[in-house]
């Protein structure tokens, strides 16, 4: 009998690595990105889910992926943008997950895309559809059929004319949620100029008006 | 002329008190199992404000509005019902409601819209699927989303099995919330069956 335990640790042993992240994090200090890294999400409320988003972002015309292809339903990316790239990795005590979703830091959203091959780790999820909102802010979701726990995405791929700041990210399932924070496009300097101009010429037309009336 | 389900709704809105005045009728409908009839309000950092109503309706109960498939189970299970209102304080449009489902046993399917279900004119979700890898059914509006202001048509799906509360979340991009919102309750035999093999194990391991 005791043997028989010996022989189940041993094979209990060597099942954990199996079941374990076999990703190899490409994300994490990819080669040429312009910052990188990895943010685990705080369940909502009443949430078992545990969940790291591995991210890098790249400057305009930096990223070379290994092989792009379209999010079904989203309009597709472009890598002469600045690419923000995630994977998302649904840890072993986590639930299965089926939407990943980013804000913007206010600035525009252009195109989804996915790499299966930039993780050369096979199991990886593939989103099966994908979505940018335009809004106030303008915001990307990706859809999977599921991601197990443990489990990882695919490398998901997201393009703006803009640099990064850090907004809102999340992902749900079992009727629960868990979010963080995540590197994402923030208006330029232009564009803040421009929409603090614009603010000043309605305050100063709107003045004027009140002191014709 | 008014249908008999509209003004029954109206005649109960009234009756309301102001502070629930943002549910909808479905949060009202005197037809559904009271203690699992009501509406619950998520707030997503101040962004993302809804109320989700629901109703869960006995097998045979659920009303028939004059159209064909309104109970896609034909009156043999219960309907599980919900409509989302995202309020106009809102900045965010809504694109996903997602029910909690205990287990796989729940018997949760027939996930539909039901557009012609009392407050009628609201946003129709552009799929429904009950996910038994997430355990959870998913509504997804997408083209458009539930913009704020708006409200979505009424979607339901059925189960052989009556209710308990379950984990619900909304989203909308990098915001969510989580509530706690009608859903079904595996039937007794599952847990007789789960409880039975339990003692067998234990049985077989102190002999």
């Amino acid at each position: 009998m005791k043997r028989l335990f010996l022989v189940a640790a041993l094979v209990g042993c060597l099942a954990v690595p199996a079941l374990a992240d076999l990703s190899t994090h490409p994300l994490v200090g990819a080669p040429g990105s312009l910052l990188s890294g990895s943010v685990h999400f705080t369940p909502i409320g009443p949430s078992t889910l545990d969940v790291d988003v591995d991210f890098a972002v790249w400057t305009p015309g930096t990223f070379s992926g290994v092989t792009l292809l379209p999010v079904p339903f989203a309009p597709f990316f472009s890598p002469a943008e600045y690419v923000y790239a995630y994977q998302v990795h649904n840890l072993p005590a986590s639930h299965a997950l089926t939407t990943f979703g980013i804000d913007s830091a206010g600035g525009s959203l252009t195109g989804l895309a996915y790499d299966p091959d930039f993780d050369p780790a096979v199991s990886d999820v593939a989103p099966y559809a994908g979505s940018i909102f335009v809004g106030t802010p303008d915001f990307a979701e990706f859809y999977f059929s599921a991601i197990p726990a443990p489990g990882f995405s695919t490398v998901l791929l997201m393009s703006s004319p803009l640099a990064p700041a850090f907004a809102s990210a999340s992902v749900i399932n079992l009727g629960q949620t868990a979010a963080g924070t995540l590197p994402s496009p923030v208006p330029g300097p232009a564009a803040v100029v421009l929409g603090t101009l614009g603010l000043g010429l309605v305050g100063w037309l709107k003045k004027r008006y009140i002191q014709g009336a | 002329m008014l249908s008999v389900a509209l003004r029954r709704s109206l005649s109960v809105m009234m009756l309301l008190p102001t502070s629930v005045a943002l549910a909808g009728p479905l949060a009202f409908d005197p037809t559904g199992i009271p203690q699992f009839t009501g509406s619950v309000a998520f707030n997503a950092s101040n962004q993302l404000l809804v109320d989700l109503d629901y109703a869960v309706f006995a097998p045979g109960v659920y009303p028939d509005d004059g159209v064909n498939g309104d109970d896609p189970s034909n009156g043999a299970e219960y309907v599980y019902a919900y409509q989302a209102f995202n309020r106009t304080a809102s900045t965010r449009a809504l694109t996903t409601v997602s029910v909690g489902l205990v287990n796989d046993q729940t018997g949760a399917h027939n996930a539909v819209p039901d557009p012609l279900h009392v407050l009628t004119g609201g946003v129709l979700p552009s799929s429904m699927e009950v996910n038994l890898v997430s355990l959870s059914v998913i509504t997804r509006f997408l083209n458009p989303p539930v913009p704020a202001g708006g409200y979505s048509s009424v979607f339901l799906f059925t189960s052989p099995n009556r209710p308990t509360y379950m984990t619900t979340s909304v989203l909308s991009g990098g915001l969510v919330d989580t509530q706690m919102a009608p859903s079904p309750l595996p039937e007794p035999a599952t847990f007789g069956l789960l409880a039975l093999g339990g003692l067998v194990v234990l049985r077989r391991r102190r002999a």
